[in-house]
C-alpha cells in the first residue's frame, strides 16, 4: 500500500531520507513539503490523491494543523488511512507492514508508535527498563 | 536457529532493528561483547531500542559460545550482533551453528581500510575473515536486507 507523508515544511521529506537510511529504499513511500517557496500545491496534490482508487496510508505531521486538516477535509470520504503525528518509530511501522493489512494492524501500529514518546533522563537507568534477560 | 551473525559498531540500532529483524523474525537477540556484558548503562540504553516481543541477551563471548554449543538457545530463532571483526572470527570459529559472518558496519580508523562505505577493516580482521571463510563460511556485507548482499570470501 502507498504511503503519503505530508508536512508543513521539508519533514516529510527529510522523513523519508531517515526511513530509506534505516530500511533501505522505499518504493511505495512518498513525500510532499507543503508551503515551500515555489514548491508545488498542497491543495493540488490531495485533490490527486482524491481522485486514486486503491487504499493508501496518508501520514501528516500536526493535528489539526491545516496539511492535516485539508488532508482530513479531501479525503473524508475516501478509502484512505490519515494518520496525525508523523514520527520515525511510526512510519517505519508503516512501511515494514505487508501490503495486505487491515485496518486494526494500522490502529495498532499507531499505538505502539505512540509508547515511543518517552522523557529519558533523569531516572531511566535505574528503571524497571533494566530486567536482564537470559535464555 | 542462529539466522544472522552480524558485526555492528553501532550493535543494536535502527537499521538492524527494523530491517533485519522485521526480515527475519527473531525472538531472541544476542549482543556477544565482554565490554557491553559488565555496562550497565550500555545495556540500559540498547534494551530502549529492543523490538516488541523479542528477548535481548547480552553475554561475554565465552559465554556467549557455552550457551550457543550447550544447545540452549536451539529452540530460538536468534541474531547475533557483535561490534567488531574479531569477536565474530571468534564465534565463527568456535560455533559449528554459524555459517555466515554479515559485515554491517565498523569504524573507520588510522589503521584501517575501506571494504564498502560502511564497512572498515585492518589487516588483521581481514586475515581473520580469511581463516573464516576457510572452514567453510560465508563472509558478506550487507547493511539492509533490501539491499544486495555483496560475497566477500566464501
Amino acid at each position: 500500500m502507498k504511503i503519503y507523508l505530508l508536512s508543513h515544511g521539508k519533514l516529510a521529506s527529510g522523513m523519508k531520507s531517515t526511513i530509506e537510511l534505516l530500511a533501505g529504499k522505499q518504493s511505495n513511500l512518498i513525500a510532499f513539503d507543503s508551503y515551500l517557496e515555489n514548491g508545488p500545491d498542497l491543495l493540488e496534490f490531495i485533490q490527486k490523491l482524491a481522485k486514486k482508487h486503491s487504499p493508501f496510508i496518508v501520514v501528516t505531521d500536526l493535528l489539526g494543523g491545516s496539511v492535516n486538516r485539508l488532508a482530513l477535509e479531501k479525503l473524508a470520504f475516501k478509502d484512505v488511512y490519515l494518520i496525525s503525528g508523523m514520527n520515525v518509530a511510526l512510519v517505519l511501522s508503516l512501511v515494514l507492514l505487508d501490503s495486505e493489512v487491515s485496518i486494526e494492524q494500522i490502529k495498532q501500529t499507531v499505538e505502539v508508535s505512540k509508547d515511543t514518546v518517552k522523557m529519558l533522563l533523569p531516572n531511566t537507568v535505574n528503571s524497571k527498563n533494566a530486567v536482564e534477560e537470559d535464555f | 536457529m542462529i539466522l544472522l551473525l552480524r558485526v555492528d559498531h553501532r550493535l543494536l540500532h535502527g537499521q538492524v532493528v527494523f530491517s533485519w529483524s522485521s526480515q527475519l523474525q527473531p525472538n531472541c537477540i544476542l549482543i556477544a561483547d565482554d565490554n557491553v556484558a559488565k555496562d550497565d548503562l550500555r545495556k540500559s540504553t540498547l534494551r530502549l531500542g529492543k523490538p516488541q516481543g523479542v528477548k535481548l541477551v547480552f553475554k561475554s563471548v565465552k559465554d556467549s559460545i557455552g550457551a550457543i554449543n550447550s544447545g540452549k538457545t536451539d529452540k530460538y530463532r536468534l541474531m547475533i550482533v557483535v561490534p567488531t571483526v574479531e569477536t565474530a572470527a571468534i564465534l565463527a570459529k568456535n560455533v559449528s551453528q554459524i555459517k555466515a559472518i554479515n559485515l554491517g558496519g565498523t569504524k573507520a580508523t588510522s589503521q584501517t581500510h575501506a571494504l564498502s562505505k560502511m564497512v572498515n577493516v585492518t589487516d588483521k580482521d581481514e586475515q581473520l575473515l580469511k581463516e573464516v571463510a576457510a572452514l567453510g563460511k560465508e563472509v558478506n556485507i550487507q547493511a539492509v536486507p533490501s539491499d544486495p548482499k555483496k560475497i566477500l570470501y566464501k
